[in-house]
């Protein structure tokens, strides 16, 4: 595993502390992001500082356009800042190569996108142990089977494992993706809109399923999305405005366990009957291509 | 690297028509070359062993004495040193024929033909004869020196039966008129088209019609059991003459290249060879020793452009199947952008990404090209069991039947060049697709 930083009553810029001797996992230190577009240039980021602790479940939200999507690239090590600090596990990625970067993607890094992005010619199986095949860390078969066999478990999906994603329903494909997500067992799971695609009902259910693994697996969540609902159920909210962090906000237990008991109960209901429902169901609200 | 070649193996059939598509055209190219490379290679071979029959062997020692008057014939009359250099129990040699031969007119009543005539020591060769396929008479008792065993065609232009004598007009070796009288003993089946199958007689009545002794000869023709060692073995003759003493001229693939021996052969006929011999001449016998393969070398050359024209019309396919395989994987790559930016994301390295498109290519590549070996095979099995009966082609055939010869070098190559130039096709829309950037190939999603 990568070094990791202790952020010890360290000033964050931008105004936060962190406690103790917890471990940022994530910091972003004055980032900003140009995208440039014909003759002007789009401001996407403008100077963005927060850090992320380990084994937080932390949403990212804001309107569109607001920059969630670039400041998830950006921690996903798969576009770079125009200035500013990006740090996975105190690794600054502006240093790194590509090859390093994809490296650390590999190892550090796991992704779980809007429209599944699940590969077409693979099984349930195969596309969970997909991420396993590209890293050279030696497993046994047994072990890896064992893993996946856990995971296909853990998302509820133990009927599904010889299906190719065609054969699955939203909620199914994206649990497959969780999966996969989770396969190098990474620090930081990053998924960007993960229920934006799915009815509400499944998109609780898959929102509670990575909320329990988050507990379970003490992985790191960064999600991004819309749904108040689902950003009630973070422990670490980040609200974004036209590029700018316009809110940074822990929640200690008491406040997460309140505010998680509405949907939290509904999220129940929905996973116990959502990891069972048919292929092409109703949980798919865009037919996004996987 | 094998969940990579598993991707791309399944990558391969998740557009199997566009697949098959490319992999057929490439199976096309494949077959052609194949069946062209098999056809001439069979017909070179073939060539080989038919002339290899008329002339009665792989590797020929022919004896050339000067007359008093400075004239040259062809003639072995002391053969102590060639029989010394020949050791006929060498495990190589098949068997060793002492031949004279003639080029002469057949006269039967109104009708003649020319025909080549082979003076064959049958007692000795016994084995010779009855190898033959004889359509009448018999070859059995040819102890009458003046049995002949004719070829059917010679026999049908002549109108003449087994059993029925004819005239033959020759010109003994120092070119004097003379006339033998025959019996046709035996009809044989035409060995060969292009009137090269020759009539066999008895040597030593050929002789005396020629003008030499009833033990001499012209040409000592060796059979070999493997012919690879054709070019070994005349060195060895052609050294073992030398070592002896003998006069002896250097074999063609020693001294001169073909086109050398064909402006000598020009000379001669242009009556500069008085001239070489007054200015070189030789006591006794001197020995030529020829191969085969020296006389095939036309035949060689001519089948090597067949070669090159197939060789052409197999590159042409494939920079058109090349140009189909750029085309198509450019489009696959836009296709899949999003999930190569997946893949990307997951810390898949650039050269990996390249490389699943490299295997795609290199499986529709091999799998066409294994598809064109097999549909090759098919049909030149079909068409060797055809049997032609074309004079024309006899030369080119086994026995009437086309023969089709690759070694498993050339499949090989064919299909290295076929991978090769594949590989080359897909390079550039497999480096454009390892250079995408995993953001903008993820699109908005990330």
């Amino acid at each position: 595993m990568e070094r990791v930083a202790t952020v010890s009553e360290r000033q964050i810029p931008g105004g936060r502390t962190v406690e103790g001797d917890r471990q940022a996992v994530v910091e972003l230190i004055d980032v900003t992001k140009v995208y440039p577009l014909g003759k002007t240039e789009v401001h996407a980021v403008r100077g963005v500082s927060f850090a992320v602790e380990k084994g937080e479940f932390i949403s990212i939200t804001g309107p569109s356009g607001s920059g969630k999507s670039t400041i998830l690239n950006m921690i996903g090590c798969i576009d770079t800042p125009t200035s500013g600090v990006v740090k996975i596990n105190g690794t600054e990625t502006s240093s790194l190569k590509d090859k390093q970067l994809t490296a650390l993607r590999h190892k550090t890094l796991g992704f779980i996108f809007q429209s599944f992005n699940l590969i077409p010619v693979l099984d349930v199986y195969e596309n969970i142990e997909f991420p396993l095949l590209l890293g050279k860390e030696k497993r046994s078969k047994a072990e890896t089977r064992e893993w996946i066999d856990f995971l296909i478990e853990a998302v509820g999906l133990q009927p599904y494992r010889k299906h190719k994603p065609a054969e699955l329903s939203g909620g199914q494909r994206q649990r497959v993706a969780i999966a996969r997500a989770l396969a190098t067992k990474p620090t930081i799971v990053l998924a960007d809109e993960p229920t934006a695609n799915l009815d509400s009902k499944t998109g609780l259910s898959i929102i509670e399923l990575m909320k329990r693994l988050n507990r379970e697996l003490q992985t790191t969540f960064i999600f991004s999305t819309h749904d108040p609902k689902i950003v009630e159920i973070a422990d670490h909210v980040i609200r974004l405005q036209d590029g700018l962090v316009v809110e940074d906000v822990r929640r200690n237990g008491a406040q997460r366990q309140e505010l998680a008991a509405g949907a939290g109960a509904a999220a129940g209901e929905t996973a116990r009957e959502s990891a069972g429902e048919a292929p092409g169901g109703p949980a798919q609200k865009a037919g996004g291509a996987s | 690297m094998l969940g990579v070649i598993r991707i791309a193996f399944r990558n391969t059939r998740r557009q199997l028509r566009r697949a098959v598509l490319l992999g057929g055209a490439i199976a096309f190219g494949v077959m052609v070359i194949t069946l062209l490379n098999a056809f001439t290679s069979g017909a070179v071979a073939n060539i080989k062993n038919n002339l290899a029959y008329v002339a009665g062997g792989h590797v020929y020692v022919i004896g050339t004495e000067l007359t008093e008057s400075g004239r040259e014939v062809t003639r072995i009359g002391d053969d102590q040193a060639l029989q010394a250099a020949v050791d006929e129990a060498d495990p190589r040699i098949v068997s060793v024929h002492r031949r004279s031969e003639v080029y002469g007119s057949l006269i039967f009543r109104s009708k003649s033909v020319m025909y080549q005539i082979e003076g064959v020591d049958f007692a000795r060769e016994a084995q010779f004869a009855k190898g033959l396929a004889v359509r009448s008479g018999s070859v059995d008792d040819l102890s009458d020196p003046r049995a002949l065993i004719l070829p059917a065609r010679a026999a049908e232009r002549l109108g003449i039966e087994a059993g029925e004598t004819l005239l033959v007009r020759l010109q003994t070796v120092t070119g004097q008129e003379n006339v033998g009288e025959f019996r046709v003993a035996a009809i044989i089946e035409d060995v060969l088209g292009f009137g090269l199958t020759a009539a066999y007689a008895n040597l030593a009545y050929l002789n005396s019609l020629i003008g030499l002794g009833p033990s001499e000869y012209q040409m000592l023709a060796i059979f070999l059991a493997d012919l690879r060692d054709i070019d070994t073995l005349a060195r060895e003759i052609y050294q073992a003459l030398e070592e002896a003493g003998t006069p002896v001229e250097r074999p063609l693939s020693q001294s001169q290249s073909y086109q050398e021996l064909e402006a000598e052969a020009l000379g001669q006929l242009f009556g500069q060879a008085a001239a070489a011999i007054a200015k070189e001449p030789w006591e006794g016998t001197k020995f030529s020793v020829i191969t085969l393969n020296e006389m095939m070398e036309p035949v060689v050359a001519a089948m090597g452009v067949l070669d090159s024209i197939a060789l052409g019309i197999f590159l042409i396919l494939l920079l058109i199947t090349a140009v189909g395989i750029l085309n198509t994987f450019r489009m696959v790559i836009i296709e899949r952008t999003r999930e190569i930016g997946t893949m990307r994301a997951f810390g898949m390295q650039k050269r990996t990404v390249r490389s699943i498109f490299l295997w795609e290519a290199a499986f529709i590549s091999l799998g066409g090209g294994a598809a064109g070996l097999v549909l090759a095979g098919v049909i030149a099995a079909a068409v060797s069991r055809i049997s032609f009966n074309s004079p024309g082609l006899e030369f080119f055939l086994d026995a009437g039947h086309v023969t089709f010869a690759i070694t498993a070098g050339d499949l090989i190559g064919n299909l290295l060049v076929v991978l090769a130039i594949s590989l080359l096709a897909a390079l550039l829309p497999a480096n454009a697709a390892a250079r995408l950037q995993p953001a903008k190939a993820l699109g908005t999603h990330f």
